[in-house]
């Protein structure tokens, strides 16, 4: 067996650190483990990507058209890294856009969600998503946009990782004081989730 | 066989050993996109990123057109993209020394040279060019800009907990040595436009901490800063000279039709560099409440 994680989104985004839960998380399931992720450029503000990879492996990287999950934080990034996941993957996507800092100098506009998530249907038959930054700002910190995307990854049919597991994963990744906060966002995320596949 | 250039991917390893060993290895074959929608996303410096207000003083000290900058490997590499445009070149770690010491030696070329290095690329690599440059005599500006942190690579330590740039420097050798603020622009530029000028080597150490960093301590500072919309005349000064990612277009436009910029209060670092940017100062600061929570 093996299992792949692609994720993406905008540096800052805290893409690291949901891929560090997840890493753990496999690692406390007893997985053989590799995680991957951008280095050097993954300046603030950039397109940032990591990679996940556990069970029978040997390497660090994912090919296109293989991971079992595509989970973007933001959803131009996720056209950015379609190619990487499988056909009958899923794709999950926090449809709250960031525009580039380049647009202030360029003429280049951000192009319609509708037209993004239309486009990632192309790669994937399960395209999910949902503005996690506004459900996040709605419960007081919009930076945990990126716990409820874990969360919604959390309900994927077939995850070979437990709710149990995830969560004494993300429990671990934060200050104490975070956890409760970052439950009910988790929660959120995955009950969304859990609607979406019904 | 592999491509000559750009990134080793596992497609492109699986393509290059198919032919390798003449076996059709199962690669994907990746959907075309129907239409090219998507924008580039490149990386920027941060907003209230110290780096931003030193090459914004080395931008009105030193013309542009006239100067060589040999950059280096860290966040400042940013730094050469517009509207910055402060690195001419970069190889690897510590090479803005070797390569802008090099550059010196070129017959007839009068530009001032200025070589740009990071505090941990200083204490990693930068040292054994910089001796070179002082006992070939290299007619160079050495701009360290010292962020206290190795911040592109995620904060690792580096020696310069413990050591002074400033000694370090002397201690090789060079007598034009000046700390400056990288946060006190004005003062900056004076500072560049003296040590350019002068023979041999010299060497500004511009101080300013690693936002992020900062931050993470301290919190954000409870004066933040905001355009005043009505006295903005749309100059473009502020977007045309540092590009802080936290400056945007408004949608609004002045009586004389110009688009008015806007800060974005939730990416906005709260360094105040904008307001020394304007030329107009309608760029002011104003108190806030909310503290270290963002």
């Amino acid at each position: 067996m093996k299992y792949e994680i692609f994720l993406a989104g905008v540096g800052g985004q805290g893409i690291l650190s949901v891929t560090d839960i997840l890493c753990k998380a496999a690692v406390e399931t007893g997985f053989s483990v590799r995680g991957s992720e951008t280095h050097g450029m993954s300046q603030r503000g950039g397109s940032v990507f990591a990679n996940v990879r556990f069970g029978d492996i040997h390497s660090p990287l994912i090919m296109e058209r293989t991971a079992d999950i595509l989970v973007a934080f933001e959803p131009a990034e996720a056209l950015r890294y379609a190619q990487f996941v499988k056909s009958d993957g899923y794709c999950l996507v926090n449809k709250h856009p960031i525009p580039s800092p380049s647009f202030i100098l360029s003429k280049e506009t951000y192009p319609e969600i509708k037209v993004i998530l239309n486009q990632l249907h192309r790669y994937s038959e399960h395209v999910f998503s949902l503005n996690a930054t506004q459900a996040a700002t709605e419960l007081g910190r919009p930076i945990i946009q990126n716990i409820i995307m874990l969360g919604s990854l959390s309900a994927v049919p077939d995850l070979p990782l437990s709710d149990s597991a995830l969560r004494l994963a993300l429990k671990k990744q934060f200050k104490p004081q975070f956890y409760d906060l970052n439950l009910q966002a988790y929660q959120l995320g995955r009950s969304k989730f859990e609607e979406f596949l019904n | 066989m592999t491509p000559s250039y750009g990134e080793l991917t596992t497609r492109n390893l699986l393509l290059g050993l198919s032919k390798v060993v003449d076996y059709d290895l199962p690669v994907p074959s990746i959907p075309p996109p129907e239409e090219d929608i998507l924008f580039s996303r490149p990386p920027v410096l941060c907003p209230g990123c110290p780096h931003r207000a030193t090459f914004y003083a080395l931008n009105k000290a030193v013309p542009k057109r006239h100067r060589i900058v040999s950059t280096d490997i860290g966040c400042y590499t940013l730094g050469a993209s517009p509207p910055l445009n402060a690195g001419h070149l970069v190889i690897c770690m510590g090479s803005s020394l070797g390569i802008g010491s090099g550059l010196t030696q070129i017959p007839h070329q009068t530009d001032p040279v200025i070589a740009v290095i990071g505090d941990s690329t200083f204490w990693h690599t930068g040292l054994p060019g910089l001796v070179n440059a002082v006992y070939n005599k290299s007619q160079l500006l050495l701009l360290v800009v010292d962020n206290s942190a190795t911040a592109m690579t995620g904060f690792q330590p580096n020696p310069g907990e413990m050591l002074s740039i400033a000694d370090a420097v002397r201690g090789v050798g060079v007598e034009n040595v000046a700390e400056v603020d990288a946060f006190d622009p004005k003062r900056s530029l004076e500072v560049i436009k003296e040590y350019v000028n002068r023979k041999g080597v010299s060497v500004i150490v511009s101080k300013g901490e690693c936002r992020i960093q900062f931050v993470r301590r301290e919190g954000l500072p409870d004066t933040t800063y905001e355009v005043e919309s009505s006295r903005c005349v749309g100059c473009h000064t502020c977007v045309n000279r540092i590009a802080c990612p936290a400056i945007m277009w408004s949608g609004k436009k002045n009586e004389k039709g110009k688009e008015i910029p806007v800060i974005d209060q939730f990416l906005c670092a709260r360094c105040g560099l904008c307001s020394h940017v304007c030329p107009y100062g309608v760029i002011v600061p104003k108190k806030v409440t909310d503290g270290a929570d963002k």
